[in-house]
């Protein structure tokens, strides 16, 4: 809200520190106040909406932090009940706690006095007419929204009542609005008058013409002028104060002001009060506060006097109980007082949090819990910075565009109510649209891009996964890329000690992989066991030219979370055989359908427990070999126990290909070259 | 044989020798296996016994010599060769060959930096889902439905709720104060890093999208001074020794008293870091303790906010837009 230095200043006798000095005072006492000249900016917090949304409201504050008296009074007579014979309902004393009413007749409506036009401009609102004005000062001044309608606008009597679906209210701005069931509004016996606590209506306008009003100070409850608020997305600076609650006694308050200050304005005949409905007085509140109680909380030792002190300035009332107890009584205005937590706040926050010296906590040494998910989150990311990827951030939201461009099923995909755009209507059903698109955007600029990413991907109903990705892109990429990037998805199972990963042919099923996303034979599954934990591959030539890629990109994206559960930290240590090992080199010619894992596994389980190792060296494909390719193998012989012989090697050597022949591979004799 | 002549011609030839490869050349003369010495132990097996004992004693005399004399040779030539080497002087001032590496992003190097230093003084880090439900994202923590405090969170809401119960991102990491409270018996110390959304326009400093971490402290007793204690060693292991903070009132519906800490930056300038506050009783209930049983302090920390302020970034979007001119620099 903004605040006027000079009205402000008007509250005391005493000189106010200067505008910047107060701005600081407010800041570091809960009131962030930005200064602009000779006014505030101050962001009122929720708890304190109800008291502090005016300069009365933030200068009782001043008074209380700076310790000033505050020079402020209303003429404490009643409005004398006159005999006008109006009729005024209240039908639910919950949604209107209080609703006052006065009848000013015979008035003259000019323009405003100087220093009422001058301080509403400065709190930023724009002069309109005398009773508008009026009113306006009174609700910046006091907090509580007044509502002035010309009475002889006004058919029959009021009532404040709740709404019919249908009905139609039309505002000052002579906008029609069509009301749902159940909205609190103040009705006369032709339509609808105003909105509670919201807005008035059109029909009983103030003009300078009128000559006769009715002044409506009313305490509408804070939830059912919310809900006309959410319904009509609507918020004015009445509503703004009764969203928040207020003190219902300023029912009363605001007319009595009202009249002081009105009278010499509106020079009215006469004044009288039409109803003043408050079935349910509310009664003061106290609360007991326990100082050692308090003391330990704030870390501090604060005497009982400075307690008594600060909770006085800010207008509580005190009763001492016993050396240790105070029982506060709780001023009408703060209805955010509820607790005796509430009230160590209000003794710390006037004493200054800066006064509170550092002490710190004595607690048991009990060593932190290891967070088996965070401990692999950080090998994974360490193994792809080493692996040379780069890691990032993208923000977790798609298209619909974006869902239908990979494949991905809608029906499958989280949906936000309220997005911020089209742009982010889903959440992202997987790290890769978002990640290829940063590919995309860094590939302008560098020769080779490699990125991964860890973060949450969603899918209905209501579910999060815990995503690695990663991409590879090259602008001089081939083939080779492919297992470029298997290569780091084998460094990855690796590392986590995973012992049963594979990978398998693409099967499309109903897991996270997009229909449209990977190159119909360049794509793979991950698995352990029998369980599909990722997919790798290269990205769809289609897709990859609609995202603008001139060559291929390949990707990987796991479910991290499932992954990590297979993690072990168990490293079984080997025994290196004192035995030097043997290793010669095997060609073979198999079909081109073969799968190398298949060969090697062949070689490996044949070998037995001497063979230590079989590695892939070369792999050769040429026209002379017609449908076949040509794997280059490197057998590793070793025993922990003895020397192998040649001998002993050749007798492997010979098992080995002699299992082949059986598979139909046969050795084709190494180049001598 | 003359063996003085030949022991003569040798050590000058070994003395004149210049080179290592010369000096094999005059050992393979005289040493090697038909070299003039072992040449002469050949003959001297066809002399009478008394010859042969004296010649055998002077050629073995020579052999050891000449062995003696070589090596030394060969040593004082391997020096001067390898002193000679070493005077060739490489240009350090040429580039040194990188090796490819990647970068972790610098979000991630600073909610390290916090749960590392948040461990060392015995916080556990814990998880919570970012799809939250209204319940812990509000409800629990002491903000109800109609609440005016809402207002503070703008809430991305899930399309579709099951039993009236509706879903959301969550706004906040506080939901997992209540989570690990409800699955976990104080005394409890935690952090909880994570991702949190709210529907609000971005700009340099706000994002729709950002990264906080939590903190909890619960125990018999703990005081607003414990939480400046901790937080104020969390800033100087985090920003420097000489870090000084601030704390000011601020507002929380889930913590009684609530405040903000701020640092103070090279230019005297406050810069607020987190939220911060003694957890509300009313927290401690919707969990189904005892209020005033236990009594803690909790924090939510913002982990762009203190990236910004140690690297010297000014514009929060910049970390997720994955550009590797930003990413490659950490």
């Amino acid at each position: 809200m903004i605040f006027d230095y000079s009205w402000l200043q008007s509250f005391f006798k005493k000189k106010l520190p200067t505008p910047q000095e107060m701005a600081e005072v407010l800041t570091q006492h809960g009131f962030e106040t930005q200064l602009a000249g000779q006014v505030f900016d101050v962001s009122i917090p929720p708890s304190r909406a109800g008291d502090c949304l005016s300069h009365l409201g933030l200068a009782r504050e001043i008074g209380a932090i700076l310790n000033y008296r505050l020079n402020y009074s209303v003429d404490p007579k009643k409005i004398k009940a006159g005999k006008t014979g109006f009729k005024v309902s209240v039908v639910d004393s919950e949604l209107c706690p209080r609703y006052g009413l006065s009848a000013w007749s015979g008035i003259t409506v000019g323009d405003s006095p100087a220093e009422i036009t001058s301080r509403i401009k400065a709190a930023g609102q724009r002069p309109i007419n005398a009773i508008v004005d009026l009113v306006n000062y009174l609700m910046l001044e006091t907090g509580q929204p007044i509502h002035a309608f010309d009475a002889d606008k006004i058919r029959g009597s009021i009532t404040v009542r709740l709404s019919q679906a249908g009905e139609v209210f039309v505002s000052l701005e002579n906008k029609k609005y069509r009301l749902p069931k159940g909205l609190l509004v103040v009705a006369d016996q032709a339509g609808i008058l105003a909105l509670a606590g919201l807005k008035g209506g059109i029909q009983a306008e103030v003009t300078r013409e009128t000559k006769n009003i009715m002044v409506e100070a009313a305490n509408f409850n804070s939830r059912i002028v919310r809900q006309a608020v959410k319904e009509f997305d609507l918020r004015t600076e009445a509503s703004w104060r009764f969203e928040n609650g207020l003190d219902p006694s300023w029912v009363d308050f605001a007319q009595r002001r009202l009249r002081d200050l009105g009278q010499p304005i509106l020079k009215p005949d006469k004044i009288e009060l039409v109803a003043d409905i408050y079935p349910k007085p509310v009664r003061d509140k106290s609360i007991s506060l326990d100082l050692t109680w308090m003391r330990q909380l704030l870390g501090v030792k604060i005497s009982t006097q400075q307690t008594e002190g600060i909770l006085k300035r800010l207008g509580f009332k005190i009763k001492v109980i016993s050396s240790r107890k105070l029982k506060v009584e709780v001023p009408s205005w703060r209805l955010d007082i509820q607790a005796p937590e509430d009230l160590v706040e209000e003794v710390g926050r006037l004493y200054g949090y800066d006064q509170i010296k550092s002490d710190p906590p004595q607690a048991l040494l009990i060593p932190p819990q290891v967070n088996h998910a965070r401990f692999w989150q950080r090998v994974v990311e360490d193994l792809m910075v080493h692996l040379g990827m780069n890691e990032t951030y993208q923000y977790s939201f798609l298209s619909a565009r974006e869902l239908s461009l990979f494949g991905y099923p809608e029906a499958q995909a989280v949906e936000l109510a309220n997005p911020i755009s089209a742009r982010y209507q889903y959440l992202r059903f997987s790290l890769l649209p978002n990640l290829l698109k940063s590919a995309r955007e860094n590939s302008k600029r560098f020769g080779q891009v490699e990125l991964f990413e860890i973060g949450q991907t969603f899918y209905r109903p209501d579910r999060e996964r815990w995503t690695l990705a990663g991409v590879l892109f090259d602008h001089q990429a081939d083939q080779e890329k492919f297992y470029e990037l298997k290569g780091v998805v084998e460094s990855l199972i690796e590392r986590l000690g995973i012992t049963d990963a594979w990978f398998d042919d693409y099967q499309a099923e109903d897991y996270f992989g997009g229909s449209k996303t990977w190159h119909p034979s360049h794509r793979a599954e991950v698995k352990v066991g029998s369980k599909v934990v990722g997919f790798l591959g290269e990205i769809h030539p289609i897709l990859a030219d609609r995202l603008g890629f001139q060559n291929p990109v390949f990707a990987f994206e796991i479910d991290l979370g499932q992954l990590i559960e297979l993690a072990s930290e168990q490293q079984e240590y080997q025994p290196i055989s004192p035995y030097p090992a043997v290793i010669r080199d095997l060609s073979v010619l198999v079909p081109e359908t073969t799968s190398i894992e298949k060969v090697i596994y062949v070689a490996d389980l044949t070998g037995g427990d001497l063979v230590r190792d079989v590695d892939l060296v070369d792999v050769y494909q040429d026209k002379q070999l017609g449908q076949g390719k040509s794997l280059t193998l490197r057998v590793v012989y070793q025993s922990t126990e003895k020397n192998l012989s040649a001998l002993d090697v050749n007798k492997l050597e010979q098992k080995i290909i002699k299992a082949f022949q059986q598979e139909g591979w046969y050795l084709r004799q190494p180049d001598n070259d | 044989m003359d063996f003085n002549k030949v022991g003569k011609e040798a050590q000058e030839a070994i003395n004149k020798c210049r080179d290592l490869s010369e000096l094999e050349e005059i050992s393979r003369r005289y040493l090697g296996r038909k070299g003039v010495v072992t040449s002469a132990f050949q003959k001297i097996a066809e002399l009478s016994h008394q010859e042969k004992r004296e010649q055998g004693r002077q050629l073995n005399q020579l052999r050891g010599k000449l062995e003696k004399e070589i090596e030394q040779k060969r040593q004082g030539l391997k020096d001067s060769f390898f002193q000679e080497k070493s005077e060739r002087k490489i240009d350090i001032s040429r580039p040194g060959k990188r090796f490819k590496a990647g970068h972790l992003h610098p979000l991630t190097q600073v909610v390290r930096r916090i749960e590392d230093i948040f461990q060392l003084m015995g916080f556990s880090v814990a998880e919570g889902p970012e799809l939250e439900t209204e319940y812990y994202n509000f409800d629990a923590l002491n903000i109800p439905a109609d609440h005016p405090a809402r207002d503070i969170w703008d809430t991305f809401w899930v399309k579709g709720a099951k039993k009236g119960q509706k879903n959301l991102l969550r706004t906040h990491t506080s939901p997992n104060q209540v989570r690990y409270l409800e699955k976990n018996h104080p005394p409890l110390r935690i952090i909880v890093p994570g991702m949190c959304y709210r529907h609000e326009a971005t700009d340099r400093t706000h994002g729709f999208q950002f990264m906080q971490v939590e903190g909890l402290m619960v125990d018999r007793e703990v005081s607003l001074a414990n939480f400046k204690a901790v937080v104020e060693k969390f800033c100087q292991m985090f920003f420097g020794p000489e870090t000084e903070i601030r704390i000011i009132p601020d507002y929380f519906p889930f913590t009684e008293p609530s405040v903000e800490v701020s640092i103070r930056d090279k230019d005297g300038r406050w810069l607020e870091i987190m939220g911060a506050g003694l957890v509300h009783p009313n927290v401690f209930k919707s969990v189904g303790y005892r209020p005033y049983e236990w009594q803690g302090f909790a924090f939510g920390v913002g982990v762009e906010r203190l990236a910004m302020i140690k690297y010297g970034l000014d514009d929060l979007r910049q970390f997720y837009q994955g550009d590797l001119r930003l990413i490659q620099q950490f």
